[in-house]
């Protein structure tokens, strides 16, 4: 395991910040932590990189504990917080170079480093400039360069793309599979969950402080749907293939609906093809047709009661 | 020392900071030592009520050294405090006659106990009086004998050692008022530089420094140290211009001074680490500045002589560390050792103690 979290209790005063989290995240995962704003995300990884102290619980990375051995394990996390964190009045390479020597980097070495990040974040160009003049994509690219100088083994990114248009969301989201293709674990949280479920391979969904659910995409989603649910568009519909869509084995219901045929069956009843059928021998036409499958929101919907921008 | 030279870095940059060390205080300074006067005479006033051969021999001899004023009686008071006069020598009707005789009658004189501007006039006349009390006692209340000892008096060169002393105290004077706005500079100066760290926390680059392998003490000693440099550096070249730009006169020991500057320094660095630590954000810190800095200058004497203060004023500036600070960079100035200040740097520094124990305490106390 590259994280390990033990009951994890943070408090502050009467607010229960973190509410007894336990994680475990593999080496080579991308982690996603998905949550509405104040489910504790931040905290649960300000607690994990040293910067808070946690009331009760452990952490340990790459089976170090982190209060033990907290200059070593700081050494291997790359942390792109949730806030720009950069220095506006130091140029793009100034600003690199600082944080990549905070983790040792020196000379020939550092250099090699810097210009790397800056390539992989497509600044190299703009190495020059003051970061005060940056767009706000850049700059969340600039943040993302000054994390990965050290190459850490672990990344943390918090939010990276908030506040930003699609074209540098994409940039940035291309970089955490790059990242990642390169051998590097990251926990990315996000109260974007199309995000989420485009990049992460296992999940933890977080709500009042606790993670209410863990695992991967399809474990999440089969946690919540109860049914599978598919829509087809016909050339015409009649109540004879409605009547024999019923009698296939699992299927629930069927409605016909202005053209098309909306039909529940049980959960993986695996009777698709033989919907088909039924629709093929009535001689009928199909124009479309669309498999409906739970999405992250419906499973932080059907956990939580609430979407998750509620 | 990567976040020391990253802090010089941004500092170096900052136009504020740029206005702060240099600009404002060389302009401040150059204000005093130029417009006000840095090398006007000892003003004397005289009120000569005895009006003799005498009288006018010692005034003709006090006027080469001193400019020599008019006064009516009862504005001596107000002249005194209003700083117009250094000296007021008042001559009683029948002086000359005593001293003749060979009486010992003493001139009336009065001047600011806790300035030194009246120093080189004071000296000079009682040098003048002892020298005729001799020459009285020796003629036996002879008249003509003791005019005649009296040619012998004017003719020696006593009083041309005196006219360098005294246009170098009224010198020195201003170069005391122009240190007191430097140190008033250099807090302004520490608390800009320290600030960085509130400057981190909101740009959130605090957290993300902390976050790599370096710890909180070590984080905030390269900050202080940073301030510190940058206050050092400013100290080092305002002097240097001080003296090499404005001819400003640090008496015999500029190091001495130098010396004691950079360790007022660090009690700067500590008071502004405790404005820091009851601070949000840098802006606030400035405002609280603002409030803290001016009074302590005020009290301290930086910008008037605190012998112009009500007592009750006087008593609570001994609580400010400029008080102790000026009167040991005055000390210095008119020629005092170093070792005559020793108790000055251990209050000093002690100030830098209780500042940094306050603010470490306050920061304790946020993080809990």
């Amino acid at each position: 395991m590259v994280v390990e979290i033990k009951n994890l209790v943070k408090r502050y005063n009467d607010f229960l910040a973190v509410d007894n989290v336990s994680l475990n995240i593999g080496e080579g995962e991308i982690y996603g932590l998905l949550g509405p704003n104040g489910a504790g995300k931040t905290t649960t990884i300000n607690t994990l990189i040293g910067l808070i102290k946690a009331d009760n619980g452990e952490i340990n990375i790459h089976g170090r504990n982190i209060n033990k051995y907290s200059d070593e394990v700081k050494r291997e996390i790359g942390i792109v917080p949730q806030e720009i964190a950069i220095y506006d009045e130091l140029t793009a390479m100034e600003n690199v170079t600082f944080f990549a020597r905070l983790y040792g980097l020196r000379d020939g070495l550092l250099k090699e480093r810097v210009k790397e990040a800056l390539d992989f974040t497509g600044l190299w160009d703009r190495r020059n400039d003051i970061s005060r003049k940056f767009s706000g994509g850049m700059k969340r690219r600039l943040n993302i360069a000054c994390s990965i100088a050290h190459h850490p083994k672990l990344i943390i990114m918090d939010e990276p793309t908030v506040g930003i248009d699609p074209q540098s969301r994409n940039h940035i989201l291309e970089s955490v599979r790059e990242l990642n293709r390169k051998g590097s674990t990251i926990i990315y949280t996000s109260h974007y969950m199309e995000e989420v479920e485009e990049l992460c391979n296992k999940i933890a969904i977080m709500d009042h402080g606790k993670v209410i659910a863990d695992g991967t995409k399809d474990e999440l989603k089969n946690m919540v749907s109860v049914e599978d649910r598919v829509e087809i568009e016909l050339s015409a519909v009649n109540y004879t293939v409605v009547d024999n869509v019923k009698k296939v084995t699992g299927v629930k219901d069927c409605i016909a609906d202005n053209g098309r045929l909306r039909v529940s069956s049980h959960k993986d009843s695996k009777n698709l093809s033989r919907i088909i059928d039924c629709i093929v021998n009535a001689d009928l036409e199909i124009i479309a047709m669309n498999i409906e499958k739970p999405t992250l929101e419906t499973v932080f919907l059907t956990l939580t009661g609430r979407t998750l921008r509620d | 020392m990567v976040i020391f030279q990253n802090n010089i870095k941004r500092l170096l940059r900052d136009k504020y900071t740029f206005l702060m060390m240099f600009v404002i205080p060389i302009i401040f300074i150059s204000f005093i030592l130029f417009s006000v006067g840095g090398s006007r005479p000892i003003s004397v006033s005289v009120i000569d009520k005895d009006n003799t051969e005498l009288t006018k021999l010692f005034l003709e001899d006090m006027s080469k050294n001193c400019k020599l004023v008019d006064i009516k009686e009862n504005e001596i008071q107000k002249k005194l405090i209003r700083g117009r006069t250094d000296y007021v020598i008042l001559i009683e009707k029948g002086f000359s006659e005593a001293i003749i005789k060979g009486e010992d009658v003493r001139l009336k004189t009065y001047n600011i106990k806790e300035t030194n501007s009246s120093m080189a006039a004071q000296i000079y006349a009682d040098s003048f009086i002892n020298a005729i009390k001799n020459i009285g006692k020796a003629s036996n209340g002879n008249e003509a004998s003791f005019y005649e000892g009296m040619a012998h008096y004017k003719d020696s060169s006593l009083g041309v050692e005196y006219t360098s002393l005294g246009k170098s105290n009224s010198k020195r004077a201003y170069t005391v008022t122009g240190i007191g706005y430097l140190l008033m500079f250099m807090m302004y100066l520490a608390v800009n530089s320290t600030s960085l760290v509130l400057q981190d926390k909101q740009l959130k680059t605090y957290g993300r420094v902390l976050a790599a392998p370096v710890s909180t003490k070590m984080y905030t000693l390269q900050n202080f140290l940073s301030g510190y440099l940058i206050v050092a550096v400013q100290v080092t070249l305002i002097l240097l211009i001080m003296r090499y730009v404005f001819k400003a006169d640090f008496g015999p020991a500029l190091l001495s001074i130098y010396a004691f500057i950079l360790i007022f320094a660090i009690t700067a660095i500590a008071l502004s680490a405790m404005i820091n630590s009851f601070s949000k954000d840098s802006r606030q810190a400035n405002s609280m500045s603002s409030l803290l800095i001016v009074p302590m200058c005020m009290l301290g004497g930086a910008f008037w002589p605190r012998w112009l203060m009500p007592d009750l004023l006087r008593k609570i500036s001994s609580f400010v560390p400029v008080s102790w600070a000026l009167d040991a960079l005055e000390k210095l100035i008119y020629g005092r050792p170093f070792s005559s200040v020793l108790l000055e740097v251990a209050i000093v520094m002690l100030f830098a103690l209780v500042f940094f124990l306050i603010s470490a305490n306050k920061k304790r106390v946020k993080n809990a």
